[in-house]
């Protein structure tokens, strides 16, 4: 398991231009009788499944290959990790704790996990659009 | 208008092993006192419950007030069970995803013939603590396994048996049946 890169080896911050936060849904199953009234049946009691959509507009290939190979090293959706600092920038500490680890404990239960291939767009010359999503999921 | 339910199950898994060296390095391998050596030789005790996610809780072993065990996080659906009318024979699965966990449980009780299961079911408070008075036991025994590409499912039958129908036969003696008629006319009051 490795991280989500910081930076580039050449120590080229990897921030996101734009990130979409999903809280995650506690394990809940309703069921709606004729009358209308509705059982609850709770599961657990921890929310799971937050998810993440993150966008590096007009990154460089060397940003590019970082992410590409962090994909491949996590054998796609395989391999959960961790995030870094630098996607969540900007945040104050609670919430940013938070939405790192992607549980309201903001703490090491969970792990992030590719939910599908990352999306490139080629912008122009030596220049990409990379769109990925992320979901957070229990370590056991 | 909504009722909100919370329920956790917890089971208690008896394992026997062929190998008596195999419950001492289960010992040494957990760390969370959750599988303990039992009374009887080469077995082991698994404890487990399904309800609060990567956590280890305290759950009350017979009378409340005078013990209670660990029980890790293993997420494990319980389901059945199929009745009859003498009440015997009540199949009864635990699935597992298939993980380690699940691997070590199959092996420990030779692919689960070996075991005896006790399931716990418990109602819990908005808060998730137990409700005093709501819980349910139940006593299975181990009869099996069937694994698929990602999950195991542990197979049980009830531990209780039905009364059956090979009891001595009763016999009529003169005390049960009184006085016998010598003829066939029979008066009816």
């Amino acid at each position: 398991m490795a991280d989500f890169p910081n930076a580039t080896s050449t120590g080229l911050l990897i921030k996101p231009s734009q990130r979409n936060f999903t809280l995650g849904e506690y394990p809940v199953k309703t069921y709606r009788s004729l009358s209308g009234k509705a059982i609850r049946r709770s599961f657990g009691n921890k929310p799971y499944g937050a998810t993440l959509e993150l966008s590096f507009a007009n990154v460089n290939q060397e940003i590019l290959t970082a992410i590409y190979n962090h994909y491949h090293g996590q054998g796609g959706v395989t391999l959960g990790f961790k995030l870094s600092n630098n996607i969540f920038v900007g945040l104050s500490s609670s919430i940013f704790n938070q939405l790192k680890a992607g549980n309201p404990l903001a703490d090491s239960s969970t792990l992030w996990f590719y939910q599908e291939t990352p999306k490139v767009e080629s912008v122009y010359k030596g220049l990409s659009t990379i769109t990925i999503a992320l979901v957070c999921e229990f370590a056991l | 208008m909504s009722y909100n339910i919370a329920i956790v199950q917890y089971f208690e898994l008896l394992t026997i092993s062929n190998n008596p060296d195999t419950a001492k390095n289960l010992i040494g391998f957990n760390q969370l006192d959750t599988i303990t050596i039992g009374d009887e030789p080469n077995t082991v005790y698994h404890r487990y419950q399904n309800f609060f996610v990567n956590e280890t809780k305290k759950f009350p072993v017979g009378d409340p007030s005078t013990k209670s065990e660990d029980y890790a996080f293993a997420p494990f659906r319980a389901e059945g069970t199929v009745n009859n009318l003498g009440g015997d024979n009540s199949l009864f699965s635990v699935l597992f995803p298939t993980n380690e966990l699940v691997l070590r449980l199959v092996e420990q009780g030779n692919s689960n013939r070996l075991s005896r299961l006790k399931l716990t079911t418990v109602w819990l408070n908005a808060n998730f603590e137990p409700i005093s008075g709501k819980a349910y036991e139940e006593y299975y025994v181990g009869i099996g396994a069937a694994f698929s590409e990602t999950t195991v499912e542990l197979r049980f039958r009830s531990a209780m048996d039905s009364v059956g129908s090979k009891f001595p036969a009763r016999t009529f003696t003169r005390g049960l049946v009184g006085l016998l008629p010598l003829n066939s006319n029979v008066s009816l009051q």
